[in-house]
């Protein structure tokens, strides 16, 4: 026995708790952590702190710029766009829509996908094989193309856009899932549990889910940063989040007729959506190196 | 060999013929006249095949008959401009194909050579470098990185044009479709000139698409020679005193190409995706800006039919590229997409 | 990898090596010399597409500008500069002394496009002439119901009927007999509407049985040919080798459809068009500070006013409107509504009008004289009156809603108690020519550069019941004015009965001139002859790009 205390406990790290301390090691990931944090609270907190509406046009303050600009005002710490509205508030405004129509988007997508993923990995045969078929095809199209299909059919607005890419993102989760299964189902472990007497669902909740909740949080994670830029996409295309929205994309669009004179009205929206999409990447890319650095432990 | 065409062959069909039943049940679920959303009016000259199909009372017979009449290139009529929907259609994919074609050559022809060198450095400074890079390449929302290169390039400094394929100028008749082909193919007496301008209204296109694509590339190759080095054979090679060159070319070149084909495949839908928005900002007249315009004026009978030719082209591409690589590879599991 | 820089590097430099070898300072061959210059020629960002290729059908200036003066000429013109009608087509013209008849002597030799669908076999002359005009005239002829059968501009002055008939004397000599006299005919001759089409290609197209081409692939003596039209994208035209002015210098004439105004002006900047359309009132400035970049203004023929109700007590009475005109400073408004983009309106008529008079006494800015006025008039103080705000945006007011709160404040300040009325559009306009409103603020662009244009509408005694005079005014010296001065042919004569018309209406004060928008010009740099064109759609026989070797010679030396 190598350890010669008799008093203290061993300890030995769940999964998640590994995973953590991996991810604890590599500082870029834990600085985008940070970032990604301080967004979430930018989008919950913000629009209590700040002093006005999105909505509200202040006339006589048309297309001021930044604060640090000579001709900006304090006032409007990032300045006003051709309406007049603040743009730290819509800013504001603009993350809580983004980030949580992402979010919600692809919790909602993954529930679809694992939920299909078990029936295509526990089943085989006819029934797989269609879903497979009409999966790939999913996975093959094009967002946009999705998107402008559902848009046709239901008509243009934000919670459209969310189904459409919710639509385009659970064959990932499908995916993961199946493989997932099909994986384990020949292990020893499910074996011994269905030896056991476990009926399927109970094999799944119990057995199978814990160890792929890693997987769906490392892949769910990508997805929110596609979820982001395909729902500010559609809305800069007006098919998504429509013009009186603060929604991030929408604003960049509303932004384009000013482009030449008032350029910050494009550039800080957009640089919004890119620390956001920036932040989840670097997260997810440190809970996937630190997912596979447990692995191979 | 013939088995893995023969398979391919047969998922190409089966997915065809989900997508044609797809436009033709469109008709049912879009908004409005089914026949009004399956044809564009109530009556077209030029197009009896698929008149025929309002005549039959079975739904099958319907489909058998619109099977037919798109075959023959009777797509029907848009809403909004009344012309003739497959001519049109054929007319603007060459532009969206050329840009994609652009984009995508660029991507793979910097994006894999880049990514064995990170690959190769693993965890150096040059693969750091890389990595981070990369990262944050393709955190770029395509739209904004496009709006910042008009306004840098094209407003700022003025270096080139903002929109477009061609000065107007130039009178180039429309032969191929592919601006730069034509243009060879023309006898203008300014042809030299004429090349020189569409590439500059190329570039900027082309950068916003690649831009994106090439990090993916970047790190897609990267993880897979990564892979590759990690191996047992690799090791076994090196411990044999093999040199580099050799180590390099003979083994990790095809072994680490061969994974990244299909996850290349795999991002063709989002190089389309981008390659669509992007035509709408640069007012590329390419299938992309035109189904978007569809959408906007709710022209079904053009969403459908333009729906159908971008899904077919999609499909097609990139199911021939998982054929190729399965041939070159038949061990390759082909249901690893998600690893990455 | 040693290999690797032995493969690529003659790859990468290959296309390097290629694209340098373009731009026509360093080729030594004369082949390869033509072959990398870029071809020439002018690119105007429109902003629509024109409904037909003829301005005969639509009044909307997207067609007249595209097709008025590029594709077709006149009988007449005006003069930019002066207004004054000028011939075209028509060398010369005589009146007869009863003001009925005109005699047009047409002009020799003037040449009709060829291009790829007709060529012509003989130059312009009556026939043209009588084709052009009974299409619209008579409901009977051949080609009236050809794409529509309406002409909106000539309907809504009923000139059809106002013509008794149009007479071929010669090949070269034309008579129009009318019913009444007229003045403003000659100047409706002159508008972009009446343009000459050719009757040879009509005769053609009806063999064939292809009449409405007529309207798609014109055929006219402009300055420009028709080439071809791509809608939503392009329309491009070729000079025209025989136009009777001489011909144009531009290569190629390109419209580039561009329905944005910022990304027309974009594309101004980046240089991909010389000259835009409409460019929107904030980004002018931007513009004005843009090198490379002219912008050109002139006031343009409209003007937004206050009209009182004069049919409602007590703005019957003038002293209390002269009293509430004292009451406003025009100039603020000018400031705060119109950014600079119009110019203070002294009167109805546009200084860009001939009927102009810079004598003209007007009100001016005194709040304590206008109390005493309204004292003397018996105003009590808290009087309540309505001020009827259009709810759309203008030219000549572009945000009545807001000038409306000015004026309010402006009237509070002499205890006068103002209540801002506004309703939809068309439900606007109803209620005003019901004349429930005490005043209101809205304007007049004006159709030809014709005064009667001004007067008759918006201020004789007939234009009442037809709702377009708001201040409801009728005044018996008035309406004789510019009844006489439309019966006389002599500008002159008529430049001095206007003049008494405006001091009429300067002393009466049925309504207060606030503004003249201004028209605005944006070009490139190295854009020349092109200039605003106060009385009809754009021009651009005379426009001429200055190649850009001369254009940095241009900016050493000329202020």
């Amino acid at each position: 026995m190598p350890d010669t205390s008799l008093y203290e406990e061993e300890h030995y790290p769940t999964p998640l708790q590994a995973t953590w301390s991996e991810f604890r090691q590599r500082h870029v990931a834990v600085a985008g952590l940070g970032i990604l944090i301080f967004f979430i609270i930018m989008a919950i907190l913000g629009p209590l702190l700040t002093p006005f509406e999105p909505t509200t046009q202040h006339t006589d303050a048309v297309l001021l710029p930044p604060a640090w600009n000579d001709n900006g005002s304090i006032l409007h710490i990032l300045g006003t766009d051709a309406l007049g509205r603040d743009m730290l508030t819509r800013l504001f405004y603009g993350t809580q829509i983004t980030l949580f129509s992402s979010i919600i988007t692809v919790l909602v997508a993954l529930c679809f996908g694992v939920i299909l993923g078990v029936i295509a990995g526990m089943s085989a045969g006819l029934r797989s094989s269609f879903i497979n078929h009409i999966l790939d095809i999913l996975m093959l199209t094009p967002t946009l193309l999705i998107a402008i299909i559902i848009m046709a059919m239901l008509g243009t607005g934000l919670t459209n856009a969310m189904l459409a890419i919710g639509l385009a993102l659970i064959p990932r989760f499908v995916h993961v899932t199946r493989d997932f299964v099909r994986q384990e189902m020949s292990k020893d472990y499910i074996l011994t549990a269905k030896l056991d007497g476990a009926t399927s669902s109970a094999l799944f909740i119990y057995n199978i889910l814990p160890n792929m909740v890693e997987r769906l949080i490392v892949q769910g994670t990508l997805a929110i940063s596609i979820a982001i830029l395909d729902i500010s996409a559609l809305g800069f295309l007006n098919l998504g989040a429509q013009t009186l929205m603060p929604e991030l994309g929408v604003m960049i669009a509303d932004a384009l007729s000013t482009a030449y004179i008032a350029p910050w009205n494009i550039l800080l929206p957009g640089l919004a959506i890119f620390l956001m999409v920036l932040s989840v990447n670097i997260v997810g890319d440190g809970l996937r190196s630190a997912h596979r650095n447990r692995m191979s432990h | 060999m013939i088995n893995t065409l023969f398979r391919f062959l047969n998922l190409t069909f089966i997915t065809l013929c989900i997508l044609v039943v797809l436009s033709f049940a469109l008709a049912y679920f879009f908004p409005g006249d089914t026949w009004l959303n399956l044809f564009g009016a109530e009556f077209i000259q030029d197009q009896p095949t698929l008149m025929l199909v309002a005549e039959q009372t079975n739904v099958l017979m319907a489909f058998w008959y619109y099977i037919q009449a798109l075959l023959e290139g009777e797509w029907g009529v848009s809403f909004a401009t009344g012309n003739a929907l497959y001519p049109e259609i054929m007319r603007l994919l060459p532009a969206t194909l050329e840009l994609s074609l652009y984009a995508i050559t660029i991507a793979l022809v910097l994006g894999i050579p880049l990514g064995f060198i990170a690959g190769m450095q693993y965890h150096k400074k040059i693969d750091n470098i890389f990595m981070s890079s990369s990262m944050v390449m393709y955190s770029f929302p395509v739209f904004w990185l496009a709006l910042l290169l008009i306004l840098i390039v094209s407003l700022q400094a003025q270096w080139l044009p903002m929109s477009g394929r061609l000065s107007l100028l130039f009178d180039i008749p429309h032969r191929t479709g592919f601006i730069l082909l034509d243009i060879w193919l023309s006898d203008v007496p300014y042809k030299q000139a004429a090349l020189y301008d569409a590439l500059q209204h190329l570039i900027l296109p082309t950068l916003s698409v690649s831009f994106i694509a090439f990090a993916v590339f970047l790190r897609t190759t990267r993880r897979s020679v990564a892979d590759v080095l990690q191996t047992e054979y690799i090791k076994c090679a090196q411990t044999r005193g093999l040199p580099s060159s050799t180590i390099f070319f003979r083994h990790v070149l095809r072994n680490a190409l061969l994974p990244v084909l299909p996850l290349l495949a795999l991002q063709i839908s989002t190089l389309m995706t981008n390659v669509m928005i992007v035509e709408t900002i640069f007012s590329w007249p390419g299938i992309g800006d035109w189904l978007i315009q569809a959408i906007y004026e709710r022209d079904f009978p053009a969403i459908r039919a333009g729906m159908l030719l971008v899904a077919m082209v999609v499909v097609v591409m990139t199911l021939s590229l998982e054929c190729l690589s399965q041939m070159i590879d038949p061990t390759r599991d082909r249901f690893a997409y998600a690893r990455h | 990898m040693i290999r690797f820089h032995k493969l690529f590097t003659p790859v990468i430099f290959l296309p390097i090596l290629w694209l340098s070898g373009c731009g026509p300072s360093h080729d030594i061959q004369q082949q390869h010399l033509s072959d990398s210059i870029a071809p020439d020629g002018v690119i105007y960002c429109s902003e629509g597409n024109p409904s037909y290729l003829n301005p005969q059908l639509d009044t909307s200036s997207t067609t007249s500008d595209v097709s008025s003066h590029q594709i077709y000429s006149r009988l007449l013109d005006f003069d930019e500069q002066t207004g004054r009608i000028q011939p075209a087509l028509a060398s010369s013209w005589l009146v007869s002394s009863d003001g009925l008849t005109y005699t047009f002597q047409l002009r020799r030799n003037v040449e009709f496009h060829q291009t790829e669908y007709f060529q012509p076999t003989r130059s312009f002359n009556a026939d043209d002439v009588l084709f052009s005009f009974d299409r619209w005239i008579n409901p009977s002829h051949p080609y009236h119901e050809v794409n529509g059968g309406s002409y909106p501009y000539f309907d809504s002055l009923n000139l059809a009927e106002k013509i008794q008939s149009i007479k071929r004397i010669n090949g070269y000599r034309i008579e129009i007999s009318l019913f009444e006299r007229d003045s403003s005919f000659l100047a409706n001759l002159a508008t972009d509407f009446a343009v000459i089409l050719s009757a040879e290609y009509a005769d053609m197209l009806a063999v064939d049985n292809r009449q409405s081409q007529i309207d798609f692939y014109p055929i006219g003596t402009g300055p420009f040919k028709f080439d071809a039209y791509q809608k939503n994208q392009f329309i491009r035209f070729l000079p025209h080798l025989g136009y009777w002015r001489g011909v144009p210098q531009s290569a190629q004439l390109i419209y580039d459809i561009t329905p944005s105004s910022a990304i027309r002006f974009a594309k101004l900047v980046t240089g991909e068009c010389d000259t835009i359309a409409y460019p929107s009132q904030a980004e002018i400035d931007v513009m004005r500070a843009t090198p490379n970049i002219v912008v050109e203004e002139e006031p343009g023929l409209n003007v937004g006013f206050w009209a009182f109700n004069t049919s409602k007590p007590p703005f019957d009475q003038p002293i209390v409107r002269r009293a509430l005109a004292m009451a406003i400073d025009k100039n603020s408004i000018l400031d705060a509504i119109y950014f600079n983009s119009a110019s203070r309106a002294r009167s109805l008529i546009p200084p860009s009008s001939w009927a102009y008079n810079s004598s003209i006494k007007e009100v001016s800015y005194n709040p304590i004289k206008a109390k005493e006025l309204l004292n003397q008039a018996n105003i009590p103080a808290g009087f309540k009156m309505t001020l009827w705000a259009m709810p759309v945006v203008r030219a000549y007011n572009p945000n009545a809603k807001r000038m409306a709160q000015l004026i309010k404040n402006y009237l509070a300040a002499v205890d006068v108690d103002v209540t801002v009325v506004t309703y939809d559009w068309h439900a606007f306009r109803d209620k005003l020519s019901q004349g429930e409103h005490d005043s209101v603020l809205i304007g007049w662009s004006a159709d030809n550069g014709d005064p009667d244009n001004f007067y008759r509408p918006l201020l004789s005694c007939e234009a009442i019941p037809s709702g377009t005079n708001r201040a409801m005014w009728c005044n018996t010296e008035f309406n004789a004015l510019i009844n006489a001065a439309i019966r006389i042919p002599d500008v002159d004569l008529r430049a001095s009965l206007y003049a008494k018309a405006n001091n009429i209406i300067a002393h009466d004060i049925p309504l207060v001139p606030i503004a003249h928008a201004n028209r605005y010009q944006v070009k490139a740099h190295s854009i020349k002859g092109l200039s605003i064109n106060p009385y009809g759609s754009i021009r651009f026989e005379n426009v001429v790009k200055a190649p850009k070797v001369q254009q940095i010679d241009n900016q050493d030396g000329r202020p």
